[in-house]
């Protein structure tokens, strides 16, 4: 490893340490029980610009834009965590019984998979939030069958070279049977890259839902989300320039952080691939 | 070679199959009677029949899709339940507004990136190449609608040197048209360049590595031929790949980019569609982009030998 890839980690983790930490900030000081209320409408704020009652200012309802940032913090990452635990263990099997077994079945798997991925960026899932309805379990389902076909493609990649590999060839030659061989011995060599997969997902799904909601198709008000409160923001986006501001900055702030965290975790596991 | 074309040709042919048959099949996941849905609660007998009818929902399943692919080939894909438009001319008057801006941000995204990864891997560990590198991650974690929001609010509203809201089509004022353009071009491209730079730069760092990029140096050619001829082919083509793939990001990511310059395109539209549960324009717009993405893939898969013979012999 050179020198200069060294400091292009480093370089990368304070950066991804310092959004992560800010992000946190901004949670603690939005969402603690002594803070604004999020729902609080108090029109005679209406677009008020920071101050020390309202640090960031106010929303078009006169509403405590840190509250809001906060608690959208918690709305989005609990539907991301969602999506990923759900698209992981759904996506994972599909991923693994098809790469395992082989055969004909992975081949119709796969096809359809292949075509699932035709559907470019958000599409599939705002045609399927129009399916199962704009509420937040909607959308996680809508999220989750729009990141099954990514996962159970790179899962059973992984899985087709680890299949060829001596120890399970001993394995089998030992007499476990298929499931066994999958349970005990794939899917715990898997954990590596589905973690740095996990991780990515997470940062896409954010930024999926963040405009789903954006577009109006998501969580809708008054339940903050960053995606409505940037949808909400951009009417006044000439007067109160702040409104659209701090939201974004939060979703870059996450979304870089997860993504350096990616990175860096990818070069721990495997320094290969290091950039 | 003319096997390796073949093979790509006829891959494509069952996943378009089967494009088709998801986008048949969502509409069928919609809970409750699609006619009901298009007519609202308070319809009677009668019509829910005549509409079962001519919607060919009293035939069985497999016919139901056979009649629908059919026509579909024959670009004849329903008309909307908003407006009463065909869909087909709907999804393509859309599409001409979208188009522009999805081949400009391409090209504006590979032409940065090639130049920004090039540059980079040239002097690899350098104050430059930090500087390409983090500034491309950055990129790549900003919200494409976000970062839409901050060029109308910098070059919109500030500075004023462009248009803010609405849209000339190319056929009135082709000047003007260019200048509705800009801002949503560049804020897709610029995302999408963060992902390519970074691509296009471990390759070209691979690729500056061989003994045959040595042995072009060690001839005596200056370093601008050596990248143009020898460095440069070599890490563009799986750069190229992911061209192809971030088309359908860009496919994707266009609706809210139409959402912020407020532009009257295929994104706008699909969206518009969803709120209004409009199924057939949904599944035009589905079926449409689904099928540019293939065929822009295929293509991509087609052109990747001129970079790289070396695919076509695996």
């Amino acid at each position: 490893m050179s020198r200069a890839m060294l400091s292009i980690s480093r370089l990368n983790l304070w950066l991804g340490g310092a959004a992560a930490l800010a992000l946190a900030v901004v949670v603690i000081l939005g969402a603690n029980p002594f803070a604004q209320d999020p729902f609080t409408v108090d029109l005679a704020l209406r677009l008020g610009k920071p101050s020390m009652q309202h640090w960031f200012g106010t929303d078009e309802f006169g509403r405590d834009i840190l509250a809001r940032t906060a608690h959208g913090a918690l709305i989005s990452s609990g539907i991301a965590l969602s999506t990923v635990l759900l698209a992981t263990a759904v996506g994972g099997a599909i991923g693994v019984v098809a790469g395992f077994l082989r055969g004909w079945a992975d081949r119709a798997w796969m096809i359809l998979i292949d075509a699932l991925l035709a559907f470019p960026g958000i599409l599939l899932a705002l045609a399927l939030v129009a399916v199962f309805g704009a509420s937040r379990w909607g959308i996680i389902g809508a999220l989750t069958l729009a990141y099954i076909p990514i996962v159970a493609r790179v899962v059973r990649g992984a899985t087709l070279s680890l299949r060829e590999k001596e120890f399970i060839e001993a394995a089998r030659v030992s007499g476990d049977d298929a499931v066994t061989i999958m349970l005990r011995h794939v899917v715990p060599n898997l954990a590596g890259p589905v973690l740095v997969l996990m991780t990515s997902m997470f940062g896409w799904v954010l930024l999926s839902e963040s405009a789903l909601s954006f577009l109006g198709v998501g969580i809708s008000p008054p339940a903050p989300t960053w995606g409505n409160m940037l949808a909400a923001a951009r009417p006044h986006l000439d007067v109160a320039p702040h409104l659209a501001i701090v939201p974004g900055l939060c979703i870059t702030a996450a979304v870089l952080a997860v993504n350096l965290l990616g990175d860096a975790l990818r070069d721990y596991l495997d320094p290969r691939s290091r950039l | 070679m003319l096997s390796y074309l073949a093979k790509r040709v006829l891959a494509a042919i069952p996943t378009l199959l089967l494009v088709g048959v998801a986008v048949f099949v969502l509409v069928r996941l919609v809970p409750g009677d699609p006619a009901q849905v298009m007519l609202g609660d308070s319809a009677d007998k009668e019509s829910l029949a005549a509409a079962h009818a001519a919607m060919g929902l009293d035939k069985p399943v497999f016919t139901q899709f056979t009649i629908w692919a059919t026509n579909a080939l024959q670009g004849d894909l329903g008309t909307s339940l908003m407006t009463d438009e065909s869909v087909g001319t709907l999804v393509l008057d859309r599409f001409a507004v979208s188009a522009p801006i999805v081949l400009i941000a391409v090209a504006l995204a590979t032409i940065v990136a090639v130049l920004l990864g090039l540059w980079a891997a040239l002097h690899q560990g350098k104050a430059a190449d930090l500087a390409i590198v983090t500034g491309a991650t950055v990129l790549l974690s900003i919200p494409t609608f976000w970062l839409g929001l901050m060029l109308l609010l910098v070059f919109g509203l500030k500075l004023g040197w462009l248009p803010v809201v609405g849209y000339v089509p190319f056929s009135e004022d082709a000047h003007e048209a260019i200048r509705f353009l800009v801002l949503p071009s560049i804020a897709l491209a610029l995302v999408e360049a963060g992902v390519l730079t970074r691509l296009m730069r471990a390759s070209a760092v691979d690729v500056l590595r061989l003994d045959y990029v040595l042995h072009a140096r060690a001839k005596g050619l200056d370093d601008d031929t050596v990248l143009a001829r020898h460095v440069f082919p070599n890490a563009f083509a799986p750069t190229l790949t992911l061209v192809g793939l971030i088309l359908g990001n860009l496919l994707g990511g266009i609706a809210v980019i139409e959402t912020v310059f407020t532009l009257p395109g295929l994104g706008r539209l699909m969206v518009d569609a969803v709120l209004a549960r409009d199924y057939p324009v949904i599944q035009a717009c589905l079926l449409f982009t689904a099928s540019i993405y293939i065929v822009v893939n295929l293509v991509v898969d087609l052109i990747y030998p001129v970079f790289d013979p070396r695919i076509v012999n695996r």
